[in-house]
């Protein structure tokens, strides 16, 4: 069943055309990589789902329900979650509220101090952040900072997270680690992820589709085996 | 945690302690009284906004003012509760008015165009009386000091007590997330201009009622006088050196303050500003967390 729909969308900064007549669509409890060089637009295309960014046409629906129009603590409560690949925390406070905050305002809605921290815990839990939950996110690695943006998507109760480069900066050893939670998370809660990787090998192992994006524009789209095949891609990537 | 119970009964004592004061019989400390639960009502207030999200306003004195210019014109037709009432109501409407255009800006701009309205505001009444062919107004038989003092006190623990609960409800968690990074806040599902909207209107009702207190208790209105910008520097000093977001701040402020201008400026008012400067750039250079932290460092040891 398709979760999120994306038809046509585009969008222009000044003449700059960051994103022409992008169409896809991501089916329900499936991993679906976003692949492109720098500037190609991936993060654009995250922010006019996620409603930061108006775009200038095509139209997205998320769980059957239009977008467009939509403000982003709107689309936030209808179960949609994203990270920044430039890192957000809310620094002076402590990594346990970070998420505390993410479960009493997202679409989990747990209200209360003891529902929202029950969720927030297992946020952290479920990333490795646990053990430090009582530090100042300001305080934490940038690889920390990025499994905290994860966590605090992830403790909004979000059935579609958006993950924007989150594996950045970790090693070899941690990638692997993100790989199985990511893996796991698809597994226990359903949930369903678009992600943006620099790390080629782990959006291969992570993918059950691509969709390659070259300036703004989609160059390929399907399983990871076939668009590493894709002529477009070979030349876009390799010359 | 074991610190809650403690705080709790602190603030109770100090409370009921004021609540004395009357008894005392003199004048001269229901006074003093008075002044302390006036700056207590007003930074408690300017705090729900102001320390939780970091939009520091700087015209603050705007609700103060219109809460003084709504009673005093008011009081024509109703009796002193309902004009009272009217002054808060006077006040959160004009947060309401106002908090959209100025909410959308940050940072100095949002402290600078604070400040700018309630000047524009101040000259617009006084405009206004001028037009009328009103300089000053006068009030008779206003309510006697301790019945003033006792409606004060009640607004600075009301103040007190909604700034503690906001501190921990989750109202306040979404203000803090704001402050931190507002993109990020709106990203996790918090309304932000909503809520900031609604911590402006709650931060401008009782400054609104203050105002109308202190017209009836000095039975004189003056416009320049209402809506003097010292109101809304003190604020804002008082609240720095206190210290920003601890619900026992305002009150360590309040009570420097007081002292200092008794000990001080009844002698030297002319020196007013230049101290409340100078003690503004001592604290936010050397003792960021203000009074009240440098009490909680204290207790730990
Ligand atoms: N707010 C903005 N204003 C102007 N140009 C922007 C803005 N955001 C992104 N761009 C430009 O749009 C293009 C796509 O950027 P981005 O989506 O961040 O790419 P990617 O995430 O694929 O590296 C880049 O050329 C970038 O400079
Ligand atoms: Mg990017």
């Amino acid at each position: 069943m398709t979760i999120l729909d994306v038809q046509n969308v585009s969008k222009q900064f000044g003449g700059l055309k960051a994103l022409q007549d992008v169409s896809f669509s991501v089916d329900e409890g499936t991993i679906f990589g976003l692949m492109g060089a720098n500037g190609a637009g991936k993060t654009t295309l995250f922010g006019v789902i996620a409603g930061q960014i108006r775009p200038n046409g095509g139209s997205i629906s998320f769980a059957g329900k239009t977008l467009a129009g939509q403000r982003p603590d709107q689309i936030c409560r209808l179960g949609l979650g994203r990270t920044f690949q430039i890192v957000r925390p809310f620094g002076n406070l402590s990594v346990l509220d970070n998420v505390i905050v993410s479960a009493m305002y997202g679409s989990a809605r747990a209200h209360r101090l003891v529902d929202a921290t029950t969720a927030g815990r297992q946020a952290l839990e479920d990333v490795g952040l646990a053990p430090l939950a009582d530090q100042l996110a300001a305080s934490l690695t940038l690889s920390n900072q990025k499994r905290l943006e994860i966590a605090r998507a992830l403790a909004t109760g979000a059935r579609l997270v958006l993950l924007d480069e989150v594996m950045a900066g970790l090693t070899a050893t941690e990638v692997a680690e993100m790989t199985e939670t990511l893996f796991r998370l698809r597994q226990e809660r359903g949930l369903t992820i678009l992600i943006i990787e620099h790390v080629m090998g782990a959006l291969m192992n992570l993918s059950d589709r691509i969709l390659v994006l070259d300036h703004g524009v989609p160059i390929a789209m399907g399983p990871p085996e076939q668009v590493v095949a894709d002529e477009n891609v070979l030349k876009v990537y390799f010359g | 945690m074991t610190g809650k119970p403690f705080l709790i009964a602190a603030f109770a004592v100090v409370a009921g302690l004021l609540a004395l004061v009357p008894q005392l019989g003199s004048e001269y400390w229901l006074g003093v009284a008075f002044i302390v639960a006036m700056w207590i009502a007003l930074i408690q207030s300017w705090s729900l906004l102001s320390a939780t999200t970091g939009y520091i306003s700087l015209g603050h004195a705007v609700f103060y003012g219109i809460g003084a210019y709504v009673l005093v014109v008011s009081l024509d037709w109703m009796s002193v509760p309902y004009a009272l009432a009217l002054s808060g109501a006077a006040a959160g409407l004009l947060a309401l008015v106002v908090g959209l255009p100025v909410l959308r800006v940050k940072g100095p701009y949002f402290v600078i165009l604070t400040f700018g309205f309630a000047e524009l505001v101040k000259n617009l009444v006084m405009l206004l009386e001028t037009r009328l062919g009103q300089f000053s107004r006068m009030i008779f038989d206003a309510p006697s000091l301790e019945a003033l003092y006792y409606a004060m006190l009640a607004l600075a623990v009301i103040a007190t007590a909604l700034a503690a609960w906001t501190a921990q409800s989750r109202f306040g968690r979404g203000l803090a997330a704001i402050r931190e990074n507002e993109v990020a806040a709106e990203a996790i599902g918090v309304p932000v201009t909503r809520l900031k909207l609604f911590a402006f209107v709650a931060s401008a009702i009782i400054p609104g009622i203050v105002g109308g207190l202190l017209v009836l208790r000095t039975s004189y209105f003056a416009a320049d006088q209402a809506f003097d910008p010292a109101v809304s520097f003190t604020i804002v000093t008082t609240a720095i050196v206190g210290g920003l977001g601890r619900v026992s701040g305002p009150l360590l402020g309040t009570l420097f303050l007081v002292i200092l201008s008794e000990l001080l400026w009844a002698r030297f008012p002319q020196a007013y500003m230049m101290i409340l400067g100078a003690l503004l750039i001592v604290f936010i250079l050397f003792v960021p967390q203000g009074l009240a932290g440098l009490v909680g460092r204290g207790l730990k040891r």
